[in-house]
């Protein structure tokens, strides 16, 4: 990682506590190439050097340890893992990372992450970001780490398509998540249209 | 999503938005097309009182965009959201397009966009985005980038996007392409460069998406972006 990333992987690594640093050498997640696991360490590095705190890499990891390592299989980890890998600003890898943490958040009840669909009518979404099984029913979340991306537009788009999927029998109940969300606007349009969200730093 | 977004600062008014929309059609857009229903939803300060109509069935129904645009105008164009669903149709496929033009700091954005896995399948992305880029050479805007993820919307102010680009597809305007060089943005270590017949740029950083971090950083090093 240090060789690789010149004097960035070196302030990475002088940066990381010994225990994170631990982690993020051992994490052999099942399904993941040895070459995707070496883009993202170095990957973590260059965005350590572009604007992505050593605290949320270091929940990333821990994370992604966690899902790695529990006996239950979590399909889609092996995807989120290489799309972390490849992202290239921190806008691109909170996505990742928040889904990270909302599965191993929720540990005895993902069954997947990234899921993917056949896209519905509505145009909208391309994938569930997690199911979970709670009570033989299956929850959908679209995963946001905020709304600093998002429209009302997104909202009414994205819930309509998860309505279809409510009908369709593909799910039986949806909900977006947010990491943190301070825009009233966004959340005023939420409330107003009865559309289900939950706040992972409200919990 | 994907999306590209085009940023500029003078309100939409209706001749404006139906020129975009029609060169939008000409360039492959259709509405509840392909397999995708077509919708739009104007969206107000007061979500109440949002406007949501949707159109599905057999039918194309393209020359309902007039009617979007139309419902749009009957609200106050400085706070309202209006956001399309439309399909993008080109000689291989049809993908779901979200067309949205929301207000900003300073100004407005209207963006094109579709799902990741959509954007994947195109397999040729400069299909999809010749689209925004026939909107951009057509009409007068700051500036133009992709979206990708939750990247931070683009900025509608030329000193802005000057701390902004490169993203891994950016629209410069000319009047951008004169504040940072011409001839360094030509010669940036990018998969396409181009000049656009509005005198703007067009680049994109790398053939794949995402581009490599060390490629984005290659490109802000010869353009002295600290």
């Amino acid at each position: 990682m240090v060789a690789d990333t010149d004097g960035v992987g070196v302030r990475f690594v002088e940066e990381l506590d010994e225990n994170s640093l631990k982690t993020i050498l051992k994490i052999e997640p099942e399904g993941v190439s040895t070459s995707t696991l070496s883009s993202l360490r170095r990957n973590l590095a260059y965005l350590n050097n572009n604007g992505v705190s050593k605290d949320r890499i270091k929940r990333f990891v821990d994370d992604v340890d966690q899902l790695a390592s529990t006996n239950k299989d979590v399909d889609g980890l092996d995807e989120l893992i290489e799309r972390s890998a490849e992202a290239n600003n921190p806008g691109s890898f909170v996505g990742p990372a928040t889904e990270a943490e909302y599965a191993a958040k929720n540990l005895d009840t993902i069954t997947a992450v990234r899921d993917d669909i056949d896209t519905p009518s509505a145009g909208r979404p391309g994938d569930i970001d997690a199911v979970e099984t709670i009570d033989s029913e299956v929850v959908g979340s679209e995963i946001k780490n905020s709304a600093q991306s998002v429209t009302r537009g997104d909202l009414g788009q994205i819930s309509a398509g998860y309505r279809e999927l409510l009908d369709n029998g593909e799910i039986d109940r949806y909900q977006f998540v947010f990491r943190e969300l301070t825009d009233s606007e966004i959340r005023d349009y939420l409330e107003q249209n009865d559309i289900p969200y939950t706040v992972l730093n409200e919990r | 999503m994907f999306r590209i977004e085009l940023s500029f600062t003078s309100t939409p008014d209706r001749g404006w938005l139906t020129r975009v929309l029609f060169s939008a059609v000409a360039h492959g857009i259709r509405f509840n097309s392909g397999g995708f229903e077509g919708s739009y939803r104007v969206i107000p300060t007061e979500p109440s009182d949002e406007i949501v109509v949707t159109e599905s069935g057999e039918l194309e129904r393209t020359d309902m965009l007039v009617d979007a645009v139309e419902a749009y105008m009957s609200f106050d164009q400085e706070s309202a959201e209006l956001a399309m669903m439309t399909t993008y149709t080109d000689e291989n496929s049809n993908i779901p397009c979200s067309i949205q033009l929301t207000p900003h700091t300073f100004g407005y954005v209207l963006s094109f966009g579709t799902n990741q896995k959509e954007m994947e399948s195109i397999g040729d992305l400069t299909s999809f985005v010749g689209l925004p880029k026939a909107i951009f050479e057509r009409f007068d805007f700051v500036y133009g980038a992709s979206q990708v993820d939750e990247q931070q919307h683009i900025p509608t102010t030329i000193g802005d996007a000057q701390g902004d680009h490169p993203r891994a597809i950016t629209f410069y305007s000319s009047e951008l392409v004169n504040k940072i060089g011409r001839k360094e943005l030509l010669s940036s270590p990018a998969a396409v460069v181009s000049e656009l017949s509005n005198e703007g740029i067009f680049m994109l950083a790398s053939a794949e998406l995402p581009p490599n971090g060390e490629q984005v950083q290659s490109i802000r090093e010869h353009l002295n972006i600290v």
